[in-house]
């Protein structure tokens, strides 16, 4: 298991597990999101590809209203 | 009223609007369907851990909106410029309002910042539309960097208080080569038909129609006033005058009774 940062929160996440699993089992709706890993966008084709290591930190950005 | 195309796009409705303020996205919805807008507008937020807010965006797609994401809560070019990237990547779109207002008071957008920014973001294959004070100068250093529009504000965002920059968007309206789209301020439908009036190729509007006790009674009079008043400008407004002119004809016919 490799500890991560998901949105500041510390979380357990195991080495051959996705990012793409993470953003499924955090996010119920992964429409109009964007995320990054280390200062860095992940665009959203390369998340089944991508695997996190220790110490990665993930953040996630959604749409949301706004004028 | 004729077509307003900007960059690769072309609209029927020259009133874009915003989807921020309305009690919920079911409203939302349809006081947008009601506008007749083509362009709608979105901000982009950090989520918290399991956020699962009510979803504005599946309506926003299903109607076939082109969306317009911001770059709100960004303080200078390096963040607005990351704020985009991250809106090209959560929206697929590279349609972009560029803003940068640091100031929370007045929310007035910072020039120099937004200048050195639209210039990246154009290099980047952004088509910027960035919301400026209604600087002519400015907007003409902005076209010249290659903005696909520019976005004059008529009043501090969210005031209502309609087109306290008359005088220089008027100005702007005359030397772009760009659309000009009047964003911020619009607080009536009279506002929006007055910029229309003066050459405004679209006007942004959202906490008028938003806050409105029928938001969707106010968005059909928006597109009501919007198409109004470019129709009026198309149509060529007479020009003023300070002496009067009589309507009708002055005859003696009323002499030696």
């Amino acid at each position: 298991m490799n500890q991560i940062e998901f949105n500041d929160q510390g979380l357990s996440w195991p080495a051959d597990k996705s990012l793409a699993e993470l953003v499924a089992e955090q996010q119920s709706n992964t429409q109009g999101i964007a995320v990054v890993v280390n200062g860095e966008i992940v665009p959203q084709s390369a998340w089944n590809e991508r695997c996190l290591s220790d110490g990665d930190k993930v953040k996630v950005f959604r749409a949301i209203a706004g004028g | 009223m004729s077509q307003l195309t900007i960059a690769d796009k072309t609209f029927n409705s020259r009133l874009f609007t915003g989807t921020g303020k309305y009690a919920n996205s079911a409203v939302m919805a349809e006081s947008i369907k009601a506008s007749g807008s083509e362009l709608v507008t979105m901000a982009l937020k950090r989520v918290d851990v399991n956020d699962n807010q009510d979803d504005i965006l599946a309506p926003l797609v299903d109607a076939g909106l082109n969306l317009l994401p911001n770059t709100s809560g960004a303080r200078n070019a390096e963040e607005a410029v990351f704020a985009a990237q991250l809106a090209r990547e959560a929206l697929q779109t590279n349609w972009l309002k560029l803003e940068i207002h640091p100031d929370p008071k007045y929310l007035l957008p910072d020039p120099i910042e937004t200048l050195k920014a639209a210039e990246k973001l154009v290099e980047l294959g952004f088509v910027v539309l960035p919301y400026v004070h209604a600087d002519p100068v400015l907007c003409k250093r902005l076209e010249e960097v290659g903005c696909a529009a520019v976005m004059p504000l008529g009043a501090p965002i969210g005031t209502n208080k309609g087109l306290a920059t008359h005088e220089f968007l008027q100005i702007i309206i005359e030397q772009a080569r760009v659309p000009v789209v009047v964003d911020a301020g619009i607080g009536a439908p009279s506002h929006a038909a007055w910029a229309m009036e003066l050459g405004a190729d679209a006007v942004l509007v959202n906490t008028a129609m938003a806050v409105a006790g029928d938001p969707i009674a106010m968005s059909r009079a928006f597109a009501q006033a919007v198409e109004a008043g470019r129709t009026a400008f198309e149509a060529g407004l007479g020009a003023q005058r300070q002496s009067a002119e009589a309507s009708s004809p002055l005859t003696s016919f009323l002499d030696g009774l």
